[in-house]
C-alpha cells in the first residue's frame, strides 16, 4: 500500500492537531512529529522576527517529492510536512513534519532525513531581523548570506576543561552593603551553550541583551596558587563563582578576540575584575592577587550553540 | 551574432533584494540558463556566482546548459534556508 503523503506551504498558523490526525493509522505502532519553532536568537545576535520568502510553485513539488522519497527510503505508512511562509514571531511554528511507520526506527529515521532535506532542497529563503533594527537573508544552517563562501576559520584556544560551575543566583550582585546570598554552585560534566544567551542553568542565562559575561573562563593555575597562598589546599574551585576552569591557556591573550572552544564560538570580551567580594568569600588579599594577568578570568559572549564537556581531570580526581 | 530572445527572470532570496525586484522581463542573446545568467551579473552587480546558485526553468529545477525557448521562465536560487 502506497503511504500516505500530504506536503503544503501555508502563509497561515499551521494546524497542528489536523495534521497529526491525518497520520492515524491501525499499521502504525510509531508517529513522530517534529515542530521548528522561530527562536529568538542566531550566530550571537537577538532575532526578533524573520520572513520566509518562498517559491511556492517549486517548493510544493519539491516538499511533496522529498515525502515520497524518503517514505520509499524508510517504509513509512504515511509522511506529512507542513512549512510556513510569510512573517513570523518568536516561538511561531515554522515547519512541522509527522510520520507514521510500523516501528518506531523508520519513524525517527524518516523524520529526521525528510526535516534535513527540507531546510536545504526546499525553494524557501529566510530573513532574519535583529534587535538592533537590522536584517539579513540567511543561508543554510542559518549562516548570513553576505557571509556565506568566506565563513572564516576562527582560531583555537587550546585548553583543558578541567570543570563547570553553574549557579542559579546571584550571591554577590547587587548586594552592595549587604551580605551576600549563598545560593551555592553545582558543578557539571557538561553544559549547553546557548549562543547571545549564556550557560542553560546559569545564572548569568538571557540576563541582557549582548551581555559581555554570557559565561566566564578562569584559569585553573589561579586557583593553585590561591590555596598555595593561603595554604588551604581543600579551597573549592567553584568558589570564585566563575563557570569554566581551564588550563594551559594564557586568558588574556583573548580579550578583543573571537575563538573555537570545543567547537563553539566565542567572542572574549574583558577581563572578569575581581571584585572587594572576593577577599570575604575566599580570603583577604585575594582581590588583589587575583588583579595580576587576568586571574579574575575570561568574560566571554558565546556566538554559537553548541556542549561544553569536561575532557581534563577533575578537582576531586 | 544570434537574435535575442525574451525570458521571464525570477528572483528569490538576497538576489531579489540586489537586484530590487522579483520579477522582470528581459532581452537577451543568451540561449541557456548559465548564459542568462552572465548577461545579467554584467549589468547587474548581483554579487553571487552561478556556482553559488541553482536555477529553475519554468517551475522545474535545471541544468545551467539547458536550452531554453523564448518565454521561458527562469529562476535563480540562492542557497535555500528552510527549517
Amino acid at each position: 500500500m502506497p503511504a500516505k503523503i500530504h506536503f503544503a506551504m501555508s502563509p497561515a498558523a499551521i494546524e497542528v492537531a489536523l495534521l497529526a490526525a491525518a497520520l492515524e493509522d491501525p499499521a502504525a505502532g510509531a508517529v513522530v512529529t517534529f515542530e521548528g519553532r522561530v527562536r529568538n536568537h542566531n550566530a550571537g545576535q537577538l532575532v526578533t522576527g524573520l520572513e520566509y520568502q518562498a517559491y511556492p510553485a517549486l517548493a510544493n513539488k519539491t516538499g511533496r517529492t522529498i515525502l515520497e522519497q524518503e517514505a520509499r527510503q524508510h517504509g513509512l505508512a504515511g509522511a506529512c510536512a507542513v512549512h510556513r511562509c510569510g512573517e513570523l514571531g518568536i516561538g511561531d511554528l515554522a515547519v512541522w513534519v509527522g510520520v507514521a511507520s510500523a516501528h518506531r526506527d523508520a519513524a525517527f529515521a524518516g523524520s529526521r532525513a525528510i526535516l534535513e532535506r527540507l531546510k536545504h532542497e526546499l525553494p524557501i529563503w529566510k530573513k532574519e531581523s535583529y534587535v538592533d533594527g537590522t536584517c539579513a537573508w540567511v543561508g543554510p544552517d542559518n549562516v548570513q548570506t553576505e557571509m556565506a563562501g568566506a565563513v572564516e576559520r576562527l582560531p583555537e584556544m587550546v585548553a583543558a576543561l578541567h570543570g563547570i560551575y553553574l549557579s542559579d543566583g546571584h550571591d554577590f550582585r547587587g548586594r552592595h552593603g549587604l551580605d551576600r546570598l549563598d545560593h551555592g554552585i553545582v558543578e557539571v560534566r557538561q553544559v549547553e551553550c546557548v549562543a547571545g544567551m549564556g550557560l542553560r542553568g546559569d545564572r548569568y542565562f538571557g540576563h541582557q541583551p549582548d551581555f559581555k559575561g554570557q559565561v566566564t573562563f578562569f584559569d585553573k593555575a589561579t586557583v593553585d596558587a590561591v590555596r598555595k597562598h593561603l595554604d588551604v589546599a581543600a579551597l573549592p574551585a567553584g568558589a570564585f563563582r566563575r563557570n569554566l576552569l581551564v588550563s594551559g591557556v594564557n586568558l588574556g591573550e583573548w580579550i578583543g578576540k573571537r575563538f573555537r572552544f570545543q567547537g563553539i564560538e566565542f567572542e572574549g570580551c574583558e577581563e572578569c575584575r575581581p571584585c572587594y567580594w572576593m577577599d570575604t568569600a575566599i580570603g583577604a588579599g585575594i582581590e588583589s592577587f587575583l588583579k595580576i594577568n587576568c586571574g579574575g578570568g575570561l568574560r566571554a559572549r558565546i556566538l554559537t550553540d553548541g556542549l561544553l564537556r569536561v575532557d581534563a581531570p577533575t578537582e576531586e580526581a | 551574432m544570434s537574435a535575442s530572445q525574451t525570458y521571464r527572470i525570477s528572483y528569490f532570496g538576497v538576489l531579489a533584494e540586489r537586484r530590487g525586484l522579483r520579477e522582470e522581463w528581459i532581452a537577451c542573446t543568451g540561449a541557456t540558463p548559465a548564459a542568462v545568467y552572465a548577461e545579467l551579473t554584467a549589468i547587474h552587480d548581483l554579487g553571487m556566482s552561478a556556482g553559488q546558485l541553482r536555477v529553475a526553468v519554468n517551475d522545474e529545477f535545471s541544468s545551467w546548459q539547458h536550452a531554453l525557448q523564448p518565454g521561458d521562465t527562469l529562476a535563480f536560487l540562492p542557497p535555500m534556508s528552510g527549517g
